[in-house]
């Protein structure tokens, strides 16, 4: 009862709206999130409610689908330029950062001079370049 | 004889049985199964069937225990076998049973699968910090980080685990109410780690606290195994104790073969979980991942002369900067940082507009064609568990034209005038305060904060936005005045002068229920607070001016304040409070639990 009277306090203070979580669409995190997760409405429920979130379509088995490779269980190096698609661009603009590194271990190349990717920046990120395209472009210029 | 082998079979018996009591009821299955005891039963947190095999495992660890050992004997031909849906704990009963035959997990499909994927070498449980620009972030967030990159070190490849509630409703009520009473069900997830830092960090421009977990290598496979149990269940989920943060801490502690969960409170917040688990020495010194704030302020503050100029006029309005790019490495770096913070979740949710992408584009066309600088490197600062701990006592004494003491309790988490260490000393989380007062041999509610939230930090120069602060609860305009509801909507500019200072200037609104409940005042008028931080003591006052909207009567409270740390977890306060109807001196001391 004590726990009904408390609950309907909070509720009551705060006249706003819930998001529904949606699913997945693939490997970025506008494919995560609540919509409208970073409005105002939604942080303040979650700030009282100890910041719970709608992602949790998946379980422990099934991992985030769309993000991992069927055979390897990982996640695919597609995915993850999906995922990291500011983050990458950022480091190889500069030639070097932690997003680059493990995009370099993840295809293998660790030992590429990154450089050579900093300076075909413009090649490698076109205009409204998909992930997979960002991936092929890297792996091109790579293979220089 | 015979009477010989029915005493070595009553032995036998006696002893086969007690050493079944003692593995069942020990600490190790009891966690793994999430049974509480109370009193002489017991009873499993998990809320699904399928996380037991016997009728009654959810109450009786015993005869749980009993049908897992019997199955583990069958042979496994699918996934649904004991074994591959509860790996961790056959592993145990093994150890218990000293068989020198393992389980043969990969005749498991779907857990042979989930171990390519999850096989992990160490992991962390890290905590996402509060920004309290973004009021989601206020009482921090923990998850875990399996450390499964068997390549090298990058943390990008790594998983998390976390665990949340799966929100099955729109309707703002119900969400508060099926929140809090446990009507959402919570259940563990895995993701990539790369997602987590881009939530958190680049989205929520939070701070991110990696703290290594002290585990053996066996122990990361067994919390490995563990995890996947929980495949098998959902937690009804309660927002202020058993939560996101507990659940975390309770897979841990199933794993580690320490008792933790006994030391929490009631209602947990994620920065309870840390000192807790740091107090069970299961964490070592965490690392710091800078928030996608923290690196613009460090991109921003390294900028001198024109390229400073440069970069705040780029700031004020980036889609109409109207100069020329520049072209050194460091101020193109504070460009790129800047379009980051400003249209991060544009660009983090796939959904940048055409004129953002063109710019950034530019920018970075730009800075890859410029000569290298070193990266950026940000502030360090204290990390959270090296503060007070989130819930605090109140003891003070009060005289002048008043005289009482009072004891306040305050759940969570952080007050402006207390120590900032491991916190920002320019915001307060303060919520579910609750005082009494006793004075001529009578006990009453002194005060009722429902919260009240301060933000002062000092975004305005980043953000253009103001300080705010929002309170709302229970209080007395004078002492001799009568409990009645208020609010505090509270709105100004805090200024950024030193790390050691908070000044903000704001302007009041203060509604509330008169004395004889029949109309509402509408105090309003200007606010200020000014704090200053030495090493252990912080001197400060408030000081509000209202006009009563209403009745056209002025008044003012001025409140000068001192706290001195004692320790970590024990300050002592001095205060005033003068106002037009009376003047009241306070002595106090705050204890941190």
């Amino acid at each position: 009862m004590k726990k009904i009277a408390l609950a309907a306090t909070f509720a009551l203070t705060l006249a706003t709206s819930a998001s529904a979580a949606h699913g997945p669409a693939g490997c970025g995190l506008g494919s995560m999130l609540f919509q409208g997760k970073s409005g105002l409405v939604f942080n303040v429920l979650a700030a009282t409610f100890n910041g719970s979130s709608g992602n949790q379509t998946f379980g422990m088995s099934t991992g985030t689908l769309g993000c991992e490779d069927a055979q390897s269980a990982k996640v695919s190096a597609v995915s993850f330029v999906e995922g990291n698609k500011i983050a990458l661009s950022n480091d190889i603009s500069r030639g070097q950062g932690e997003t680059l590194d493990a995009y370099l271990e993840l295809v293998g190349k660790k030992a590429i001079d990154k450089k050579k990717l900093q300076k075909s920046f413009g090649t490698i990120f076109t205009q409204e370049a998909s992930a997979e395209q960002i991936h092929q472009n890297i792996l091109a210029v790579i293979s220089l | 004889m015979t009477l010989f082998f029915r005493g070595a079979l009553v032995a036998l018996l006696f002893f086969s049985t007690s050493s079944l009591f003692a593995s069942a009821l020990d600490h190790e299955w009891l966690s793994l199964l999430r049974y509480n005891a109370y009193g002489n039963s017991f009873l499993s947190e998990a809320d699904s069937d399928r996380f037991f095999l016997s009728n009654d495992g959810r109450s009786n660890p015993v005869s749980e225990y009993e049908a897992l050992a019997l199955a583990i004997n069958q042979p496994i031909t699918n996934d649904d076998h004991a074994v591959c849906r509860f790996p961790a704990r056959t592993l145990k009963i093994i150890r218990d049973k000293n068989l020198s035959t393992l389980p043969n997990f990969s005749k498991c499909n779907n857990l042979s699968q989930y171990l390519r994927a999850t096989n992990a070498k160490s992991a962390s449980l890290v905590f996402a910090g509060y920004f309290i620009q973004k009021p989601s972030s206020a009482f921090g967030h923990t998850f875990l980080r399996l450390h499964t990159n068997q390549q090298g070190d990058a943390a990008l490849l790594d998983f998390a685990v976390d665990f949340s509630a799966s929100v099955n409703t729109s309707n703002p009520i119900a969400y508060g109410v099926k929140g809090i009473i446990g009507g959402f069900p919570g259940r563990f997830s895995r993701m990539p780690y790369f997602l987590k830092l881009r939530e958190y960090a680049d989205l929520e421009s939070r701070d991110i606290w990696e703290y290594p977990i002290d585990l053996t290598p066996q122990q990361t496979q067994l919390l490995v195994l563990h995890l996947w149990e929980m495949d098998q269940t959902h937690f009804d989920y309660f927002y202020f104790s058993e939560n996101c943060s507990y659940h975390i801490l309770r897979a841990i502690e199933a794993i580690a073969s320490r008792e933790v969960v006994q030391h929490l409170k009631f209602f947990v917040t994620p920065l309870d979980t840390i000192h807790a688990l740091e107090d069970a020495s299961l964490l070592l010194p965490p690392i710091k991942r800078p928030s996608q704030f923290s690196i613009l302020n460090a991109s921003l503050k390294r900028l001198k002369g024109d390229s400073s100029l440069q970069a705040n006029a780029f700031l004020q309005d980036p889609l109409s900067f109207s100069g020329t790019l520049p072209s050194d490495a460091i101020t193109l770096d504070a460009f790129m940082e800047i379009l980051n913070y400003r249209f991060a979740e544009q660009l983090l949710t796939d959904q940048t507009t055409p004129e953002v992408a063109s710019l950034r584009r530019e920018v970075l066309i730009a800075r890859s064609k410029a000569i290298d600088s070193a990266p950026i490197a940000t502030d360090p600062s204290d990390r959270p568990s090296l503060g007070h701990r989130g819930s605090w006592i109140d003891i003070s004494y009060t005289f002048g034209d008043s005289s009482y003491l009072q004891l306040t309790n305050t759940f969570a988490v952080h007050d402006f005038r207390s120590s900032p260490i491991g916190f920002s000393n320019r915001f307060q989380m303060s919520m579910g305060e609750f005082s009494l007062r006793i004075s001529d041999q009578k006990i009453k509610v002194d005060q009722i904060k429902v919260f009240d939230v301060l933000n002062a930090s000092s975004s305005f120069a980043i953000d253009f936005s103001p300080a705010w602060r929002f309170s709302l609860g229970f209080d007395r305009v004078n002492s001799q005045a009568s409990l009645r509801p208020y609010s505090l909507i509270s709105s100004g500019l805090s200024f950024d002068f030193s790390n050691e200072l908070l000044l903000m200037l704001a302007f009041d609104l203060r509604p509330r229920l008169s004395e004889d409940t029949k109309t509402f005042h509408l105090p309003l008028g200007p606010s200020s607070i000014l704090v200053y931080h030495f090493d252990w003591l912080r001197l400060g006052f408030e000081a509000n001016f209202y006009r009563e909207v209403v009745d056209k009567s002025n008044n003012y409270l001025i409140n000068p304040f001192m706290r001195v740390d004692i320790s970590k977890n024990v300050e002592i306060q001095v205060e005033s409070k003068f106002s037009k109807h009376e003047q009241l001196f306070n002595l106090g001391m705050t204890y941190f639990y």
